[in-house]
């Protein structure tokens, strides 16, 4: 017997009946197929045509640790009273850790109000599961920030011998990361169908919480500056506790901020939820406006 | 109008009915500016747009093995339809029935990725109609040798040019054995000798059961694949039946004005 399929008005959309998390694990997992597909293609379809091809994602990295190293430790000198390293060099892993983490966050929020309108085909042409295009993108930047925290990890080995034990914690410190991205993309991807004005904001946005996540200083310069108990205005910016997480597994072996990194876990995925369910609830409406 | 398909659910999975198009309507909001839009998510009991409607009250039948044309002039929502159908858009009011796996052809080259050769963009578009991968390379063969665009199948996409695009897209749905096939204006862009060919592929599918719904500007297009048409004006149905004289009355037929 062939499927039937009903197509029929509308019902009254509830935000509250997507609010479950049960519901999101399930939304994605039939997806997963089409998703793993979508983000190597889209990984591959960055270094195509380049002569040099994937080598270009170990070439990036060794390149700007240099950058970051030249400017922010040798020019600007900061390697002694702002990070107390003693090498230069330790200073341009420091920054380019932290800037590789931001960028997962930058690249993928940052494409997220426009998302819908690139994408228009799917909207419009083609019978997509939509919700599943901000987790594309936030996939493919996750597996460029592996590569440029590998290639960390090689350089890191070379200047102090066998790597941490501490480095098992690493994929704890990305679930809080990877969460909120997908949470706040699954918003933005909504409101941007509906306003334009949301991309000028979000890129605003973008680069203020840059300074306010502690990448080109540490995050207990920027701690320092509040009292202790306003601290956490600072910490529901998962962003900065994650790079600082990270700094500490990688480069000093020690394990994350426990109640930070659990406090985060929780928030984000409540981000999540929400985020789904908003995005749900309105994508029926995507392409009468698009 | 009447209609002799059956209504209830049980009864249409017995028929050898494959599309039910029940009553449907589509309103579109317009709004003179985006803050309306908000105000009207906020206040919901007041009315801040103007309704437009692309569709009123359509209905009509396809059997299994049934080829439609569906004419009518610019605005008069064909598209809107055809939208419906495949899923995209959801209607105002009313219902829709299908029967089997619906595979739409709406803009050339939608889906393709356009650094990625011919072969690669197969997987792609097998992948975005939810068809294994396995069952993509089964079909690999016939998919190359019916869109015939030579060595130009494993260059990347951004190269072909229009007519190579419709090609491979029609090459691609036409293969992976959809029960009803929807094809907004896509087989136009080929040449002679490439309608002939889908003309013979489209007719020995439909003969296996297929149903067409053929959205064309083109009376000559409809007349060679389908049997009956549907002729649209102004969101509604003037007439459904016979391909001739339902091409005779799009000829006469005014399309929507302007000032409207």
């Amino acid at each position: 017997m062939q499927k039937i399929k009903i197509i029929s008005e509308e019902p009254r959309l509830l935000f509250k009946t997507f609010l479950n998390p049960i519901d999101l694990l399930k939304g994605l997992n039939r997806y997963k197929l089409l998703l793993r597909q979508f983000i190597w293609w889209e990984v591959n379809d960055r270094y195509r045509g380049s002569a040099l091809g994937m080598l270009w994602t170990i070439i990036v990295p060794l390149m700007r640790i240099l950058v970051y190293t030249l400017v922010f430790s040798i020019l600007l000198g900061g390697r002694k009273n702002i990070w107390g390293l003693d090498s230069n060099f330790a200073v341009g892993k420091m920054i380019f850790c932290g800037v590789v983490l931001f960028n997962v966050f930058a690249e993928s929020v940052g494409k997220a109000s426009r998302l819908m309108w690139v994408n228009k085909t799917y909207v419009k042409h083609i019978v997509f599961p939509l919700e599943i295009i901000p987790v594309t993108v936030i996939g493919v930047s996750v597996v460029q920030s592996f590569i440029g925290i590998g290639v960390l990890i090689v350089l890191e080995m070379f200047s102090s011998g066998i790597p941490h034990w501490s480095l098992v914690y690493l994929p704890l410190v990305y679930l809080p990361l990877i969460f909120f991205c997908t949470g706040i993309s699954w918003i933005l991807a909504t409101l941007g169908v509906f306003s334009r004005d949301v991309d000028n904001l979000t890129q605003s946005l973008i680069q203020m919480l840059f300074f306010l996540s502690g990448i080109i200083f540490p995050l207990d310069r920027l701690l320092h500056l509040v009292p202790d108990h306003w601290n956490w205005i600072l910490r529901i910016n998962v962003i900065a506790s994650i790079v600082d997480d990270a700094r500490r597994i990688i480069f000093q072996g020690l394990g994350p901020d426990w109640f930070w990194l659990i406090f985060n876990l929780v928030y984000s995925i409540t981000l999540m939820v929400v985020g789904y369910a908003c995005f749900m609830r309105y994508k029926r409406g995507f392409a009468d406006v698009i | 109008m009447s209609y002799k398909a059956p209504a209830d659910l049980e009864g249409f999975k017995q028929s050898d009915y494959a599309v039910l198009v029940r009553n449907i309507s589509k309103m579109f909001p317009l709004y003179r500016n985006p803050m309306d839009r908000l105000k009207q998510q906020v206040f919901r009991d007041k009315k801040y747009y103007d309704e437009f409607w692309a569709l009123q009250n359509v209905s009509f039948d396809m059997k299994r093995g049934e080829s439609r044309g569906i004419v009518g002039h610019n605005g008069a929502g064909k598209s809107t339809l055809l939208q419906i159908i495949a899923g995209t858009m959801m209607p105002t009011s009313g219902k829709i029935f299908l029967k089997g796996r619906v595979a739409a052809i709406m803009t050339m080259g939608s889906g393709f990725k356009p650094d990625f050769t011919g072969r690669e963009n197969v997987y792609v578009l097998g992948a975005l109609m939810n068809v294994p991968r396995d069952q993509v390379s089964g079909q690999m063969d016939r998919i190359q040798e019916f869109a015939g665009i030579g060595i130009f199948f494993d260059k990347p996409t951004r190269m072909y040019s229009s007519g190579m695009l419709a090609r491979l897209a029609f090459a691609v749905y036409t293969c992976m054995e959809p029960d009803i096939l929807i094809v907004d204006e896509a087989i136009n862009v080929g040449d002679a000798e490439f309608k002939r060919k889908c003309l013979e592929h489209v007719s020995a599918l439909v003969a296996q059961g297929l149903s067409l719904l053929l959205v064309s500007h083109s009376p000559l297009i409809v007349e060679q694949f389908c049997q009956t048409a549907t002729v649209f004006e102004r969101g509604k149905i003037i007439f459904d039946g016979d391909v001739n004289p339902a091409l005779e009355l799009y000829n006469k037929s005014r399309p929507r004005s302007n000032s409207q």
